[in-house]
């Protein structure tokens, strides 16, 4: 091919490819694709990953095992034994809380704590929202 | 590189907005499922392919530096990703332009000149998904990304001399799959 007929291949093919257009995929293709996305991010997300690792958490489970079995063989069930005499079993709570009978709450005090009550529960579907549009807090 | 509309964008994606990612897919879904329709000359499996090209940029967007064209970026995986299905295929197409003859661009003209507007750039896409993948993707990226040879070259990894190499044989080849097909209508005007 000469230089006159490079240029002629080059010109028929910028007007033979002027009359094609970009095609485009489905009319769903944006929503199928979300769909695969978002079902891969929440996998990601929901992942659960323990914060001891397994063989930590069976070595510790083994060792209380172990101490629970020796003291049991050591000093058996008997209370009146060992470090389970010093424990005061009848222990009273009564005056834990014995300030709580002279109590009296006005009815200002009563309706405030329900509202705050009720607004508690009302932001939850407020930040559900929120955190659905956005993706986060920040 | 990067516009600060296109910054934002991709900063709301990786605080985990999925929702954001939907108008970047919504901006390159044309032009990538048209790349890979023309470079596997199949419907479904173009738009599985595009599928699969927008999950691999959603997943390595957190390592996307922004030292290119976010196009550049999308398209490149794009062209990779229907490399890599390619070569899972067992036959692939070969087309060989060394023993062409010269064409007589006038004839041809006239019989796509003949043609309704639609009709010819259906013809042009059959054409297209003819030629090996390779070429059919570089006409395809040349002609819709404003025929720049250097954001192709960022592209496809290709040295731009090389590049104008392939391009020149791909116009080759896809003239002479047209005159294939425009071969009846030539001898019909001719008399």
């Amino acid at each position: 091919m000469d230089e006159q007929q490079n240029k002629e291949l080059e010109a028929f093919i910028d007007k033979v490819m002027g009359e094609t257009s970009l095609e485009s995929p489905s009319p769903d293709f944006t929503e199928k694709l979300m769909a695969k996305i978002e079902t891969q991010s929440q996998k990601q997300v929901f992942v659960a990953h323990p914060l001891l690792p397994k063989k930590l958490l069976t070595f510790l489970f083994l060792a209380f095992v172990a101490g629970f079995i020796y003291l049991l063989m050591t000093y058996g069930l008997d209370s009146s034994q060992g470090w389970f005499k010093n424990i005061q079993w009848n222990y009273d709570f009564s005056k834990t809380w014995s300030w709580m009978e002279g109590y009296t709450a006005s009815k200002a005090t009563l309706y405030a704590v329900l509202l705050f009550g009720v607004l508690f529960f009302v932001q939850i579907p407020w930040l559900k929202r929120y955190l659905d549009q956005h993706g986060t807090l920040g | 590189m990067l516009t600060t509309k296109e910054r934002k964008l991709i900063q709301s994606i990786r605080k985990g907005n999925t929702r954001a990612f939907s108008e970047l897919v919504n901006t390159y879904k044309d032009l990538v499922y048209t790349l890979t329709l023309r470079m596997l000359g199949n419907r479904e499996e173009a738009e599985e392919v595009s599928q699969d090209t927008f999950i691999k940029v959603f997943n390595s967007l957190e390592h996307f530096k922004g030292d290119s064209k976010i196009s550049t970026w999308v398209y490149r995986i794009a062209y990779n990703t229907c490399l890599d299905r390619i070569r899972l295929r067992k036959s692939r197409k070969f087309l060989d332009v060394g023993e062409m003859q010269d064409f007589i661009f006038t004839e041809m003209d006239t019989a796509l000149d003949k043609m309704v507007r639609e009709e010819r750039g259906r013809l042009v896409g059959q054409c297209l998904a003819k030629l090996p993948s390779e070429d059919a993707g570089l006409l395809t990226l040349f002609y819709f990304e404003e025929k720049s040879l250097l954001e192709i070259e960022n592209i496809l990894n290709v040295p731009v001399n090389s590049l104008k190499v392939q391009l020149f044989r791909a116009r080759k080849k896809l003239a002479a799959v047209l005159e294939g097909h425009l071969k009846p209508e030539i001898l019909q005007n001719n008399g």
